[in-house]
């Protein structure tokens, strides 16, 4: 069975550690407790046998029916891939000082910054951004990274969130409070409900004594939002939920349903 | 004791785990931990606490759940009828003095007014019993807030007494059918497994464990027609304990082929097809083709 060469020598609580990291970047909830319960674990299997340690590390860390379809599967990427183990770009920075961020890629795209020269994108020469082919030095390789797999909640800072969701609460607070586009009441509006009058009148002979009006009732305004989640929306849909769920706020108390549709 | 050796002492007991299984109990049992095992019904998850018992020799404890079950019928309850006697009792014999209602108080909240429930019961035998709580979906999300006491800590906190921990750790299995998604807390307290149906082989080698009596070509042929009818679209998959059920009465109506007795067969699919949808869904035709192709 061929194992995984890993890059860098650890001890086996630190590579059990990093597994479960594993495990929860593919959707596992396994923490520390897990960790720890894994190592216990091990104590009592024989460590040496990847069978053995697969099946230990299945009961403690898969916690429900999708999760243990899924172990066999993470444990072999994790531990038998046979190649050497590549470096994961999880980012450990907060959220709000990653570099990524939209704003940072506006910054990126504006207008230079006044004390250099040049653009930041191409070389600095005179061929339209094509590169020299001839000269002295050697080619270097420049990382490339893709953002079209990268969860967009990656790029949104808590401003632009924060500003989204007050962009959200608008939106539902204008359709909430439409107005009208009617330039006079219809009839069926607050005129006055002549059967109710004469009902009312017979009681005082006739004499219609109270005006009684039409109320228009209140009627519920349904918002429908419909969110995709599904796996080729999921890198959007997260950063659109929250938004979503401030526009929700302002029109209704009812909480959020969900509507889960299996394929 | 290693998991292999657990896995031979099961076998032992005519329960055919897998490795994954006999592996989580190992652990479990190693760990001191609660196992929840998860599955469709009759797969085998109550037997697992049988058998444990048995191989123990110990006392199992059942706690069955259902919609409503809560603490009183589930941990404890003071007997009520008993404490009202024992006052009226005392006060007829004490007076109405300050001591004597002193007095009365801490004797009725004591554990002779206590009315063990399973859960109590469990911690509080001195040789670690098994303790099955089976069917935890049925129960209410509060009732398994209750629970988690229990399993993590293995004591029992009652506010007129305190908190009583557990003589000796029972060894705990939950079951669950699946009907509804049961809390993070509770599944983290637990080392899980998933019992699916059983395989040819595994199925074969249980039909010959529990039933040693049925023929071998007959068994074969037995879990080749059962697998098969796994594969149908039926509301309710038979299980390992209808499977069992069906060879029984395969062995009282004297068959030794089902495919040469379509009538026999007919007649004794109603264990293994519980509703009345899936017995249409299973004609004669549908059954002898089946039956063909298991023989």
């Amino acid at each position: 069975m061929a194992v995984t060469r890993f890059l860098t020598r650890a001890g086996i609580a630190e590579r059990i550690s990093d597994f479960t990291r594993h495990l929860r970047a593919h959707g596992v909830r396994a923490g520390m407790p897990e960790t720890e319960s894994s190592l216990g674990a091990l104590q009592l299997v024989d460590a040496g046998d990847p069978n053995d340690v697969r099946l230990a590390l299945k009961a403690i860390c898969a916690s429900d029916v999708e999760s243990f379809a899924r172990f066999d599967e993470l444990f072999a990427a994790y531990w038998l891939n046979a190649g050497k183990q590549r470096h994961d770009h999880t980012s450990t920075q907060s959220r709000s000082d990653q570099k990524n961020s939209l704003t940072n890629l506006s910054q990126k795209f504006s207008a230079p910054p006044a004390d250099g020269s040049g653009s930041i994108d191409t070389p600095d020469n005179d061929n339209d951004g094509e590169a020299e082919s001839f000269g002295e030095g050697k080619l270097i390789a420049t990382q490339v990274t893709n953002r079209n797999a990268t969860d967009m909640r990656e790029f949104i800072l808590p401003e632009d969130e924060a500003r989204a969701a007050e962009t959200a609460r608008r939106i539902a607070t204008a359709i909430r409070y439409r107005r009208s586009r009617r330039r006079k009441a219809a009839r069926q509006g607050d005129g006055l409900d002549m059967r109710r009058i004469m009902r009312k009148s017979v009681a005082t002979g006739g004499e219609p004594l109270h005006l009684l009006r039409r109320h228009r009732p209140d009627r519920p305004v349904h918002l429908v939002s419909i969110l995709d989640v599904s796996g080729s929306m999921q890198l959007y849909a997260r950063g659109y939920f929250y938004p979503l769920s401030k526009g929700w706020l302002v029109m209704t108390s009812a909480p959020m349903r969900f509507c889960f549709i299996p394929a | 004791m290693n998991w292999q050796n657990l896995q031979t002492k099961l076998a032992g007991k005519g329960y055919i785990a897998s490795s994954e299984l006999a592996m989580a109990i190992h652990i479990a049992l190693e760990l001191e931990r609660p196992i929840l095992l998860e599955g469709d019904a009759g797969v085998g998850k109550t037997q697992i606490a049988k058998t444990l018992a048995d191989i123990h020799n110990t006392e199992l404890i059942r706690l069955q759940c259902y919609e409503g079950l809560d603490a009183s019928a589930a941990i404890y309850e003071w007997n009520y009828q008993r404490q009202l006697l024992s006052i009226r009792a005392m006060a007829e014999r004490t007076g109405d003095s300050g001591n004597a209602i002193d007095d009365i108080e801490t004797r009725i909240f004591s554990a002779d007014y206590l009315m063990e429930r399973p859960l109590l019961r469990a911690i509080q035998q001195k040789k670690p019993p098994v303790l099955l709580i089976d069917e935890i979906d049925r129960a209410d999300e509060e009732f398994e807030a209750y629970l988690l006491e229990i399993l993590s800590d293995f004591q029992v906190t009652i506010p007129e007494m305190g908190t009583i921990t557990a003589k000796s750790k029972p060894i705990v299995v939950l079951t669950s059918n699946g009907t509804r998604d049961l809390s993070d807390a509770l599944r983290r307290r637990c080392i899980y497994n998933f019992v699916p149906y059983p395989d040819r082989t595994t199925e074969l080698a249980i039909l010959r464990a529990r039933c040693p009596a049925v023929e071998p070509a007959l068994a074969a042929q037995i879990v080749s027609f059962v697998q098969s009818l796994r594969k149908e679209d039926l509301e309710k998959k038979p299980g390992i304990a209808e499977t069992l059920d069906w060879a029984a009465a395969l062995g009282g109506l004297g068959v030794n082929d089902i495919a040469a007795d379509p009538v026999a067969l007919k007649s004794s699919l109603v264990c293994l097809l519980k509703t009345e949808a899936d017995q249409a869904a299973i004609p004669s035709e549908v059954a002898q083709r089946l039956a063909g192709r298991a023989g």
